[in-house]
């Protein structure tokens, strides 16, 4: 990378290992959960902006994740580093399944099937026994006594408080760079060739299925982490991550931030993640506030916060 | 003998009522390409219109039968020319119109829940209530059997309207090949104003039809969603762009339905619903009848 660009991150990086130093708890909390959400949002938008997959089952592999993450702690042992990479391979598989029955079809297809997929998973998870996955009311992750590690007189927990902010970064940071990564490789160009014209793609032998396989199940690996992660945050996994208000609240993340745009998103959940919890006491209104910013965006500005960041940077030089 | 005629008579009054619901979502998707996830919103909105006409405004059932139709007509026309169609512009329209039509769902699905709350309603019916029928030796309310014959009118009319009208044969032209109905003259903006609005007349008229019978309630939860969802597997099952295969679908489904129930008791079925649509998905998705391109 060139040194302005270098300059560049460094500035941002320092300031994101700063902020949380002014020790306003709830602030930190709002930004731990809009980092994870961001994650799944940016992800979304890979598959559906840079590869064209029509997915709704994002929303639904999260909880896969987070489930996932919860039943082996529960029921294995508290080990929750490895089980952070377990949830997102369990989720990725999971993902590969759907993947290989759906991703044949044309995209209104796609969407309805991977919106079955999620219908379905919340009413299997709600009906199944209690012991195994807690029913309608969720699994609750015993307390964390095992996740604290001594080094020598240093006694390090890293699942608490301000230590959880620089966790979750440091998960945001790394997929978003291999994402990135990816996104910038052949790889990346072959999904966009299957977004732009999947016929002539497969014609110049890009084989639209194994693309859409691959990206499918990258994205849900994070996806999956993502999950593990925000139920090992909030010390639970509950079948209400599957609500329909919910998926469209995380659509509402993927429109306001922008669609196509690579880091807008981020904004995106920064942005209704903050309309969701500021306005916590108008409960149903929120819904429409977010329905209403969602065809707000799609009307008058298509592209998202995104398109907005890159012409003031372009605009300030940054 | 009794039972099979109390379920020929369920059949054709839920098969009727599947299929209005297929063919408010069907029409618009086949014409437009836009499938409409606010459909079961409106379904619910029109219900809720014909309750508050009845109840609070105690206007007379068929006059508030006609405005609640004639509201729902003008709505979905607002609905293409205020929205759709800016969302249906560019290359993102796929994605566009999808966003649009969710967060349409979840204003007009949460506001209903601000309005009325979310305890169920039910729509109080032109005859009364609890007077029944005996015909074949098959008892039945009289409600049920003036809904069943209302939804035949309705679904006749519209083949009707989709066979024997000018603008009718414009809309199948549309369906089957869009260039060429636009190289003899078809004025596409035009019919998909009126294919539209037609749909969301239909989702009222639906709603109205399934109050009567059933409960409504409003919310992500609630009647408007399950009337989707029934509706999306008649679509799928009939497949996209046959309205007679449309409704045959409907009545197989609104058949393979209670005879389930017959035999498995009331099951959950709203998941098997979803299961049966991503079956038909897997297996054959473009439905029994329907066309090869989408």
């Amino acid at each position: 990378m060139k040194r302005n660009d270098l300059l560049k991150s460094a500035i941002v990086l320092s300031g994101l290992l700063i902020f949380p130093l002014h020790g306003n708890v709830l602030i930190l909390h709002f930004v731990i959960i809009s980092l994870i959400w961001a994650i799944v949002v940016v992800n979304w938008n890979v598959l559906m902006g840079f590869a064209g997959v029509f997915s709704f089952a994002q929303v639904a592999f999260f909880s896969v994740g987070a489930y996932s993450y919860t039943m082996l702690i529960i029921h294995v042992g508290a080990y929750p580093w490895l089980w952070f990479f377990v949830a997102g391979f369990l989720t990725a598989i999971a993902s590969l399944l759907i993947g290989l029955l759906t991703l044949r079809l044309r995209s209104v297809y796609v969407a309805l099937f991977t919106f079955g997929f999620h219908q379905i998973l919340r009413y299997w998870i709600v009906t199944q026994s209690f012991d195994f996955t807690g029913g309608d009311r969720g699994l609750a992750i015993p307390t964390a006594d095992a996740y604290q590690y001594s080094i020598g007189p240093l006694i390090i927990s890293f699942f608490t408080g301000i230590n959880y902010y620089y966790l979750t970064l440091a998960i945001f940071l790394v997929s978003m760079f291999i994402m990135y990564k990816i996104l910038h490789s052949r790889t990346g160009l072959a999904f966009r060739a299957i977004r732009d014209n999947e016929e002539r793609a497969r014609t110049l032998g890009v084989s639209a299925l194994k693309y859409k396989l691959l990206v499918f199940s990258i994205t849900s690996f994070f996806i999956g982490i993502a999950g593990a992660h925000y139920a090992n945050y909030t010390q639970a996994a509950a079948p209400s991550f599957l609500d329909f208000g919910n998926l469209v609240l995380v659509l509402a993340m993927l429109v306001v931030g922008g669609y196509k745009h690579f880091y807008g998103p981020v904004f995106g959940a920064l942005v209704v993640n903050f309309i969701f919890t500021y306005f916590l006491q108008l409960e149903a209104y929120r819904f429409i506030i977010a329905g209403g910013l969602i065809v707000a965006m799609v009307l008058l500005l298509p592209q998202g916060l995104g398109k907005a960041i890159d012409k003031i940077r372009n605009y300030t030089h940054f | 003998m009794v039972e099979y005629a109390s379920l020929a008579t369920g059949i054709i009054t839920l098969g009727s009522l599947y299929a209005l619901m297929a063919m408010g979502l069907g029409i618009v998707w086949s014409t437009t390409k836009v499938f409409n996830f606010a459909y079961g919103s409106f379904v619910t909105l029109g219900a809720y219109m014909m309750f508050v006409l009845l109840g609070s405004l105690g206007l007379p059932y068929a006059l508030s039968f006609v405005i609640t139709i004639f509201v729902m007509f003008l709505a979905g026309m607002g609905l293409y020319l205020g929205l759709l169609e800016r969302a249906l512009r560019g290359t993102e329209w796929e994605f566009n119109v999808v966003a649009i039509t969710l967060g349409v769902a979840m204003i007009i699905d949460n506001g209903l829940l601000v309005i009325f709350g979310p305890q169920p309603q039910s729509l109080p019916g032109v005859l009364p209530s609890g007077a029944v029928l005996t015909i074949l030796g098959v008892r039945m309310y009289q409600e049920t059997l003036l809904i069943t014959l209302i939804g035949i009118l309705g679904l006749v009319s519209i083949l009707l309207f989709l066979t024997r009208t000018k603008t009718g044969l414009a809309i199948r032209a549309i369906v089957q090949n869009r260039e060429s109905a636009k190289l003899v003259g078809i004025k596409i903006r035009n019919m998909y104003v009126i294919t539209v609005a037609m749909g969301i007349a239909l989702a009222g008229l639906v709603g109205v039809l399934t109050g009567s019978i059933f409960f409504v309630s409003p919310g992500p939860a609630g009647t408007g969603f399950v009337t989707f969802l029934k509706g999306v597997a008649v679509v799928i099952l009939g497949g996209f762009g046959n309205f007679k295969g449309t409704i045959y679908a409907a009545y197989v489904i609104a058949a393979t339905e209670l005879i389930a129930i017959q035999i498995f008791g009331v099951v959950a079925d709203t998941p098997a619903l979803f299961v049966a649509i991503m079956v038909i998905l897997v297996i054959r998705p473009r439905g029994l009848t329907g066309v090869k391109e989408y």
